[in-house]
């Protein structure tokens, strides 16, 4: 993965020359960049090879390679997006960029996966950020480098297409894993939740959590189809006697709260190893959360090669939580014709 | 005695009771205690499940008798299924129907008879249920009610034996559809609580995934276990969106199997939603692991093609400038034979033999070049006019020999494009040796290339004196397996090949419509410098 922190220059370089690339970093830098095959995002924490870090003079870039052979942004609102997949391509990725908080990040968190065509070819991106403890005015916004526009809502797409004999593929790196608590269930879909399920006994979410001293640092983890996914605690609003997420929970799916991960960056070690890429395939981008940075305490410290912006949200088909999230090409022809008949 | 006449339906009353296939049956455990309970029920000594065939009636089940069929002038049953109404005969001696009949008045002497027809949901009388004894007897209402009553069970239980034996003649065709198709045939279940199971699949799931159907059949945890780790999440997305949207499931996805390694597989199937909330997916999945194989190997197979069929021009081309060189040797060795070279001349002589040998050079690097697989090599930037002439250079033998003119326009030094140099070749060697084989026998036979800048792109163009693609063709022509030409000549993989190839470079191959001849015009992005 060709993913390094530079400056406003070096970064203008790239984007003369050509390159298709993705962009992490402050707005008052984003502003400046000429137009070109770049799509960009807001946020001044990035994980980068110097590690875990906030800053406003650099960017973090992402030059994809050869493989992406070429590229078309569009900028969607909520209205748009069963119109998303209209764009993909044949063989392809597309890599959305999302303004926290807005109305299409509430709509596509709410509305997904029941999309028509949206998961028909990988979609993979980020929840852009403002200043997490700055308290700035300042809107998390999103970019299309090819027009030049900046929005504070809606979502930006890249839509790419790829060399036809290579495949990409999502990777949802997670941190972690179910509890051992009770199971938690709730009765309607949604951000924010009063009353849920616990082991079948109807409970006040808030108060249960209060009361029995759960750390909401942990997420909540359902187990979809072998793959464990997060839903991150955003905040006990104990007067209302709500609690609300960053992503929405589902009525139907059973969760439990995640196992506490005492060591991030020897969990991010030992996840990065044990998922260790073909040395056929790349690893072309990733994006990582916000909260496993402010929570593992990640300022500074390197997580292996996974260099991306931190996010508010990760979107691996829709929205995740606390998930590393990665996008790879691999080989279609995986060279295994000695199997054929 | 009154035989009973025959009734109006009979044929119909026949097939339909040949169609329950239960004529000659052995006798059932759940018929055999129905005509217990009425013989006990109505205090006879008799009852019977009595079908009326064409010339007898025969028992399928019996109590206190031991014969097995009658014949059907004498039968009591042929008189009710005659009104397809409860039949009670109290005193058979005093009736005019049966006073004679030889079941009364000889042995075993029957008395006594009542019998509920036996009516199918098409309104067929197949029989009775009867009860029969040697005494005058009268039924109470209840009596009568309970052996009305068993008469229904009892076509109930012939209906449910025909769905029975429907349903497994339906599977045993099933199955032999199933082991003759490409794939498995499966039903896939999702339950509101996110428990999986695969309640029917073909036992082609032994070859696809490598697990039997048992295994599978209350859990599919095992077989998500088979795909790859890679497309596990995809997977997974796909089926929630598709269970969500309730819109087909079309997936291609890997699987690693213990045997036979990793493959691939296309999955298509329709989801249902059933009342308990659950989702099912009704289809089928396929390994298409060659197909993928094929998709990559058919470029360079083509390519091979092409080459075969330039081989001979291409032999001539280089056999030319090995004459001129074999001359130019032997002139110098006859000169020096006669003493008559002077050192001034030989470096103009041996230019010229360099010369030719670079002529030669230049085809077999183009050879080495274009049959090379290229398909994992990186983009990099060319210079448009060597691709170009090095392509020519690959045809031109062909094009003298059958003197068919080749036109190529100066190309500017400065125009490059991101390519893989030799997959690009491949193209163009596939237009030029199409608009060959359409114009080398016609009166006027020329080709011409021209290249030009257009926006973002550029442009190349072959055009030849051939009289244009028909409309109906045009569409046609870029498909795979396609072809006008002799069969054994084509294979009709060489255009639809050529798109793929420049759509893999972000480019078009397109037919010019308005070009009173054949034109094919490549398109490429432009590469600014």
């Amino acid at each position: 993965m060709k993913t390094q922190l530079l400056g406003l220059e070096e970064t203008k370089n790239l984007i003369l020359k050509n390159k298709i690339l993705s962009i992490a970093g402050v707005e008052k830098l984003l502003t400046q960049l000429p137009n070109g095959q770049w799509i960009g995002g807001s946020t001044p924490y990035l994980m980068s090879e110097k590690g875990g870090i906030e800053t406003h003079e650099q960017l973090l870039v992402t030059e994809f390679p050869k493989e992406v052979l070429r590229v078309s942004l569009r900028h969607y609102s909520h209205h748009d997006l069963s119109s998303i997949s209209l764009n993909y391509e044949p063989n392809g990725f597309n890599l959305m960029v999302i303004p926290a908080f807005g109305r299409f990040h509430e709509v596509f968190g709410l509305n997904a996966l029941s999309t028509k065509g949206l998961s028909s070819a990988p979609l993979i991106g980020w929840i852009s950020a403002s200043d997490l403890d700055r308290n700035r005015a300042t809107s998390p916004v999103v970019y299309n480098g090819t027009t030049g526009e900046r929005f504070d809502d809606g979502a930006v797409v890249m839509h790419a297409a790829l060399d036809p004999h290579w495949t990409a593929k999502i990777i949802p790196l997670n941190l972690f894993k179910p509890g051992t608590g009770p199971i938690i269930e709730f009765m309607n879909s949604g951000y924010e939740v009063k009353d849920c399920k616990v082991d079948g006994e109807t409970n006040n979410l808030a108060e249960y959590l209060v009361q029995n001293k759960i750390n909401i640092e942990e997420p909540l983890v359902s187990n979809f189809f072998g793959t464990f996914v997060n839903v991150s605690f955003k905040e006990i609003k104990k007067a209302e006697k709500k609690v609300t997420f960053f992503a929405p929970v589902e009525k139907g799916i059973k969760y439990r709260i995640a196992a506490a991960v005492p060591d991030y960056e020897k969990a991010f070690e030992e996840l990065a190893s044990s998922s260790k890429m073909p040395e056929s395939s790349e690893v072309v981008w990733c994006s990582n959360c916000i909260l496993n940075y402010e929570y593992g305490n990640l300022s500074g410290k390197k997580m292996d090669s996974f260099f991306g912006p931190l996010t508010y949200g990760e979107v691996a088909y829709y929205l995740l939580n606390q998930t590393l999230v990665s996008l790879v090409l691999e080989p279609i022809n995986t060279g295994k014709l000695k199997w054929d008949p | 005695m009154k035989i009973a006449p025959i009734p109006l339906d009979e044929e119909a009353r026949l097939q339909a009771l040949k169609e329950f296939l239960i004529l000659d049956t052995p006798p059932e455990p759940e018929l055999d205690s129905i005509t217990n309970l009425a013989s006990k029920l109505c205090a006879t000594p008799i009852a019977v499940i009595s079908l009326v065939d064409s010339d007898r009636e025969w028992f399928k089940s019996k109590v206190g008798i031991t014969v097995d069929q009658l014949p059907r002038k004498i039968s009591f049953c042929s008189h009710a299924i005659l009104e397809k109404k409860f039949l009670e005969v109290p005193d058979a001696r005093i009736d005019e129907r049966f006073r004679d009949n030889p079941l009364v008045c000889n042995e075993p002497n029957l008395v006594f008879y009542a019998g509920t027809p036996l009516i199918d949901s098409d309104g067929n009388a197949l029989g009775s249920l009867c009860v029969i004894g040697f005494e005058p007897k009268v039924l109470t209402e209840d009596q009568r009610l309970a052996l009305t009553i068993l008469g229904q069970q009892v076509v109930a239980h012939f209906n449910l034996r025909k769905i029975i034996k429907f349903q497994k003649e339906t599977l045993k065709a099933l199955e032999k559809l199933s082991a003759n198709i490409p794939g498995m045939i499966y039903q896939f279940q999702l339950f509101p609580d996110g428990r999986t199971c695969v309640p029917y699949t073909s036992a082609k799931i032994e070859e696809i995934y490598e697990l039997t159907p048992e295994q599978v059949k209350t859990d599919a945890s095992l077989l998500f276990e088979r795909l790859h780790p890679r497309d596990l999440y995809q997977v997974g997305v796909s089926i929630q969106e598709s269970a969500r949207t309730m819109s087909p499931w079309l997936h291609e996805f890997r699987v690693q199997l213990p045997k036979r390694g990793l493959r691939w597989m296309r999955g298509n199937s329709l989801p249902e939603l059933l009342a308990d909330g659950s989702h099912i997916w009704h289809g089928f999945v396929s390994d298409i692991t060659l197909e993928k194989n094929i998709q990559v190997m058919n470029i360079q197979n083509e390519k091979m093609k092409s080459l075969g069929e330039m081989s001979a021009g291409i032999a001539h081309e280089i056999n030319n400038p090995l004459a001129i060189i074999k001359g130019r040797i032997d002139i110098i060795l006859d000169m020096m034979n006669s003493r008559s070279l002077t050192l001034d001349e030989i470096p103009d002589r041996l230019k010229s033999i360099d010369k030719t040998v670079d002529r030669i050079a230049k085809i077999i690097n183009g050879l080495r070049s274009f049959a090379r697989d290229s398909s994992q090599d990186p983009m990099t930037m060319t210079l448009l006019k060597s691709i170009l002439e090095d392509s020519a250079s690959l045809c031109q033998a062909r094009f003298k020999t059958s003197e068919v003119t080749l036109e190529i326009p100066f190309i500017d030094e400065e125009i490059k494009i991101s390519c893989r140099a030799s997959q690009i070749s491949q193209v163009l060697v596939n237009l030029l040796s199409n608009a060959f084989d359409a114009v080398k026998d016609l009166p006027e036979k020329w080709i011409k290339v021209s290249v030009e800048a257009k926006g973002q792109y550029i442009l190349i163009s072959i055009t030849d004196s051939g009289p244009g693609i028909p409309e109906e063709l045009r569409e046609k022509i870029l498909q795979p397996f396609f072809t006008t030409k002799e069969i054994g000549k084509g294979t009709g993989l060489g255009l639809s090949i050529s798109l793929g190839i420049l759509k893999a470079h972000g480019g078009e191959l397109e037919i010019d419509k308005d070009c009173p001849n054949t034109k094919f015009v490549i398109k490429l992005p432009r590469m600014k410098l």
